[in-house]
């Protein structure tokens, strides 16, 4: 009964109006944010490899890459595909725009800011204690772990 | 004694011509009591544009969950905790209370906002008073509604700074919230939609208090002074501000050029509309008095700045038709100004809830 009460309610504010991401077919060209051209860019692994190297914190810069995946409930953050199989998370800057989710597979050229995020070997075990990992995978963590991330002023499809 | 007497009739005429006048002016506001102390169905229409879809202005309404508020009492309860929470931050210290304080109309006065280590939002934080009445949320309409919205914030790198999986963790690990969670939801499954599911179901129930403007229309008739009642008029009529603000609430819950937008494309953002380029959504006006600085950008810190900007509005090819200059007199602002007075109400009392450990 109480369920019942509260998806009326829930329906009647209009919470219930399933939240997705919008609509579009993420075409050569289609732009999101602020509008940027494709040019003067460089391949996404290129910085990721520059700050891997710690040469720099962070770099304001103009990436190219290709979208792995896209928040399949908002389309408020996408992955990018770097080498190794690893992956580079982007959230948009303000949380000001989103994309549709045909842009998954897409080659985008993204103006934004990139830097590392490190996960402090701490919070790692936390987690794992979280998820319910065994005392062994506990133990093996050993090492920060650092990811790519991308700040998202502007983003334009170019393949 | 010729010039004593020309002196004398003279002062007389004067005094006869002053009476004359405050006479006129008198039944003038005779009138307008007259008219305006109808029920506002029996009111002359509103000078609005061609085509506005304009309704009257009207009561305070209550929260659209005033009548559901005791069955609801325990989702209320836990959008309250986690909306004073600082915990849903990345730094432990910003909550959605530190811009939308309840001791200052749930706003922060502040012309932008301070969020993350000191970053500095694009926009002015607007009041959630009465926020359920906005059919988009944020200026340029990107949340659909309020649930939609209370993502950005937290997500925001400029404003809490956090990710959506790290908060879940977080609140996961304090006993105080399983029970809250428990509570509101049957189940103690803590995710980021009952999250802020319950933060948009308390925000539903934050309305303004009742405004001399709402103790007139109750058939107080002496709760408007003079200028105040001329106000409503020149708000009504001549300084056409029901073409965008109209209702109760006194929003159109649309999105208008109305000159000011500076760099901001606001809803073009959105839409990629060219048509829409520096439109913001209108705000109710509902405790305007209260919540300045106005404007998306909070640029402007003085009403009177705000009622110029309206009265000669900069007309570029992107302003909106129904904005146009108004030919206001000095009176007729001041006039406009007190019957904005009239409509803003001190904000509800509010109990701050504990935050649970």
């Amino acid at each position: 009964m109480k369920k019942i009460l509260l998806t009326l309610l829930v329906a009647g504010l209009g919470l219930a109006a399933q939240a997705q991401p919008p609509a579009g077919e993420a075409k050569v060209g289609d732009w999101y944010g602020e509008k940027i051209t494709a040019t003067d860019f460089v391949p996404l692994q290129d910085v990721a490899a520059k700050l891997n190297a710690g040469s720099a914190e962070k770099a304001d810069v103009k990436v190219k890459a290709k979208i792995i995946d896209v928040c399949p409930k908002k389309g408020c953050w996408l992955t990018l595909e770097l080498p190794n199989g690893e992956t580079a998370m982007v959230k948009m800057k303000d949380y000001g725009f989103f994309l549709p989710l045909a842009a998954k597979g897409k080659t985008v050229v993204i103006d934004g800011e990139v830097k590392l995020k490190t996960t402090s070997v701490d919070e790692l075990k936390h987690y794992a204690e979280d998820a319910k990992k065994s005392q062994a995978e506990i133990d093996a963590i050993k090492e920060p772990k650092k990811e790519v991330r991308v700040t998202a002023k502007g983003i334009v499809v170019v393949e | 004694m010729k010039k004593l007497l020309i002196t004398t009739s003279l002062i007389f005429v004067a005094l006869l011509l002053v009476s004359f006048i405050t006479q006129e002016s008198d039944s003038q506001t005779n009138r307008l009591r007259k008219i305006y102390s109808q029920h506002p169905s029996q009111w002359p229409a509103p000078a609005v544009d061609e085509n506005v879809k304009w309704k009257e202005l009207g009561l305070i309404p209550p929260s659209p969950i005033e009548n559901q508020k005791d069955s609801l009492k325990n989702i209320i309860a836990l959008g309250k905790t986690l909306f004073f929470d600082p915990r849903l931050s990345s730094s432990g210290k910003i909550s959605c209370a530190t811009c939308h304080d309840p001791a200052l109309h749930w706003t922060d006065k502040k012309e932008k906002s301070i969020g993350h280590e000191g970053a500095t939002t694009q926009r002015n934080a607007p009041s959630i008073l009465n926020s359920w009445v906005y059919h988009k949320l944020f200026w340029d309409g990107r949340a659909r509604d309020l649930q939609d919205q209370a993502f950005g914030p937290i997500e925001s790198e400029s404003e809490m700074n956090s990710e959506m999986p790290d908060v879940i963790r977080t609140l996961r690990r304090i006993k105080g919230y399983q029970e809250l969670f428990e509570k509101a939801f049957g189940k103690n499954e803590i995710n980021p939609d009952r999250m802020t599911e319950a933060i948009a179901v308390f925000e539903n129930t934050i309305v303004s208090n009742k405004s001399r403007f709402d103790h007139f229309l109750e058939g107080n008739k002496k709760a408007l002074s003079i200028s105040e009642l001329r106000g409503l008029h020149l708000f009504r009529t001549k300084a056409k501000c029901m073409n965008c603000h109209h209702g109760a609430l006194m929003t159109d819950n649309q999105f208008h050029n109305i000159g000011t937008a500076g760099t901001d494309v606001g809803l073009y953002k959105v839409t990629h509309a060219d048509a829409d380029s520096g439109k913001f959504k209108t705000p109710s006006l509902r405790d305007v008095m209260y919540t300045a600085p106005w404007l998306h950008d909070g640029s402007l810190k003085h009403i009177e700045a705000v009622i110029d900007k309206l009265n000669q509005p900069a007309m570029n090819g992107q302003v909106s038709h129904l904005i146009r200059p108004l030919h206001l007199n000095k009176n007729e602002k001041k006039d406009l100004i007190s019957f904005l007075n009239a409509i803003s109400a001190p904000v509800p009392h509010f109990e701050k809830p504990v935050l649970p450990q």
